[in-house]
């Protein structure tokens, strides 16, 4: 059979990134810009500095990857880009120039869908065992999915109101940690223990998770704490949000796996980068006999590898965009197959 | 000679094809503020009729600005790709200058709305982002602005010229302009985002 190469473009946050996978498993090479640098500055990501970037840097990144694949665009089989969900500016970049190359090169367009993508990221040098269960952890999604098989997404359960990692977001600016807080805070929260007696947020029999509660208890805590004029210790509050963090991520993946009876899990996203997550999720896989799958470090936070892997499963399902399609902000996970 | 011009700066999405001194395809459409969607269809169709292969281009003509910075950034990322990949000339054009050029008028001066009682527009040769009363002060009583329908009503004390585009007049201007380094092309704002002018 006559291997496929599919080059992925994503941009659909503060990552310009491009990525050559062969056969939806071998990455070719991948050239990521991040602008982690700019966006510190202002202590997250300014979309407007963002998409600025992204059209500054699109066709340096394109062609670096190319130049280091030693490839051309002839030997490409199809372009795959973020078309969303993300930050409609930065989204609209990547969307444009693979359009723009998938037409002058005559190659079929593939539009992946950003979860779908950490969702495969997975798959990355891996194969994926079905059925599975997904969890889904980043700076924009908290989601329970299961998968049947290759390209068959089923949600039980999303966040109501803040992503996880958003939460870490805030949590940190108010504990005075920089932009970004998690990596931060799970260095610090080294044992898993709830010093604070903080709750463990949306504890229900639904499949869903709310933070913006745990958020605030944190923010108030340290409030009363200052006013009283007590020294909040942030690492023992650090480290107390995410115990009740990954604590009710287990539980309810925890509980899903048993309830569809499936024993495969996966964690992606950015938060699947967590060290308590995965400790956690590593001691409860080995207790229930559940095999535990979560990508390298460096495919969890956003990346093009990603979208290229995806984007080979889209190319066997010969599902194709035309070159109308249009970055989109927000939009649920659906059904390819 | 084949020129493609595109420009996605305003409301209005342009897209045109000239072939030798002649335009054989010309699109100045209302897209609604829907370029990102229908910039590339249009391009496809265009070549369509006109049974033009992208690599039938021998020239890509962009406005770069200034204008609304999603629909500039819009035509750059398209144009300086659709270059690179094929290794075309690509020659940035003001959209300004494209707003002027097609008024045949002497004392023109384009102006673009950039919202909040400020406006983008050039004149003794140079363009600049302005609130409306420095603006109007700087005017002469005698020019006539340019710009969208929307813009006469604070420009009550000047002529006002609908726009009227020569696309044609604008390509042969700028056909001889020097081509840039696709990498290099970037949208010309005028301004700093607000998180920058903040800081």
């Amino acid at each position: 059979m006559k291997d496929i190469f599919i080059l992925g473009i994503e941009t659909s946050c503060d990552e310009t990134s491009v990525s050559i996978v062969k056969n939806g498993i071998e990455e070719i090479v991948t050239v990521t810009l991040s602008q982690i640098d700019i966006h510190e500055i202002y202590g997250g990501v300014v979309p407007e500095i963002a998409s600025r970037s992204h059209v500054e840097n699109i066709t340096i990144i394109i062609e670096e990857c190319l130049n280091k694949a030693n490839m051309t665009m002839k030997e490409i089989d199809a372009v795959a880009v973020t078309y969303g969900p993300g930050l409609i500016g930065s989204l609209l970049i990547g969307v444009q120039a693979a359009k723009t190359l998938s037409f002058v090169h005559n190659k079929p367009l593939i539009g992946v869908h950003h979860i779908i993508g950490h969702i495969y990221a997975n798959a990355i040098n891996n194969t994926l065992k079905f059925p599975l269960l997904a969890l889904v952890v980043s700076g924009g999604h908290t989601e329970l999915i299961i998968m049947k098989e290759h390209m068959s997404f089923a949600r039980i359960g999303s966040t109501l109101d803040d992503a996880v990692g958003e939460s870490f977001d805030k949590v940190g600016r108010v504990l005075g940690f920089s932009y970004p807080a998690g990596p931060q805070i799970d260095a610090l929260a080294l044992t898993e223990e709830n010093h604070y007696n903080l709750p463990l947020p949306l504890d229900d029999n639904t499949y869903n998770f709310s933070f913006s509660g745990l958020k605030s208890a944190v923010i108030n805590l340290n409030h009363k704490e200052e006013q009283n004029g007590n020294i909040v210790d942030k690492e023992k509050l650090a480290t107390s949000f995410q115990t009740q963090v990954v604590e009710i991520l287990s539980k309810k993946t925890l509980r899903a796996l048993k309830e569809y009876q499936i024993n495969n899990l996966i964690i992606a996203g950015g938060v699947s980068a967590n060290k308590g997550l995965r400790k956690k999720l590593e001691i409860l896989s080995k207790d229930n006999n559940i095999n535990l799958q979560y990508p390298e470090t460096k495919y969890c936070t956003d990346n093009a590898t990603m979208i290229a892997t995806a984007g080979y499963y889209y190319y066997k399902e010969s599902v194709f965009a035309d070159l109308s399609i249009d970055a989109v902000a927000v939009q649920d996970i659906k059904n390819i197959k | 000679m084949k020129v493609l011009l595109l420009d996605t700066s305003s409301s209005k999405l342009i897209v045109a094809i000239c072939n030798d001194e002649k335009i054989i395809y010309e699109k100045i459409s209302d897209s609604d503020n829907n370029h990102s969607k229908l910039t590339m269809t249009l391009i496809e169709k265009a070549f369509k009729e006109n049974n033009l292969e992208p690599k039938d281009i021998n020239k890509i003509m962009v406005a770069v600005g200034p204008g609304s910075y999603t629909g500039i950034r819009i035509g750059v990322t398209i144009a300086k790709t659709y270059a690179w990949a094929l290794g075309i000339d690509l020659i940035p054009i003001s959209s300004l200058d494209l707003m002027r050029e097609g008024i045949e008028l002497s004392n023109v001066i384009p102006v673009i709305d950039a919202r909040r009682n400020n406006y983008f527009t050039k004149f003794d040769n140079k363009e600049m982002f302005i609130d409306l009363d420095t603006l109007k002060e700087k005017l002469h009583e005698d020019v006539t602005i340019t710009g969208e329908e929307s813009l006469k009503e604070n420009f009550k004390e000047f002529s006002f010229c609908p726009l009227n585009y020569n696309l044609l007049k604008t390509i042969t201007k700028h056909l001889n302009d020097n081509p840039v380094n696709p990498h290099n092309l970037k949208p010309n704002y005028l301004k700093l985002t607000e998180a920058e002018e903040k800081m």
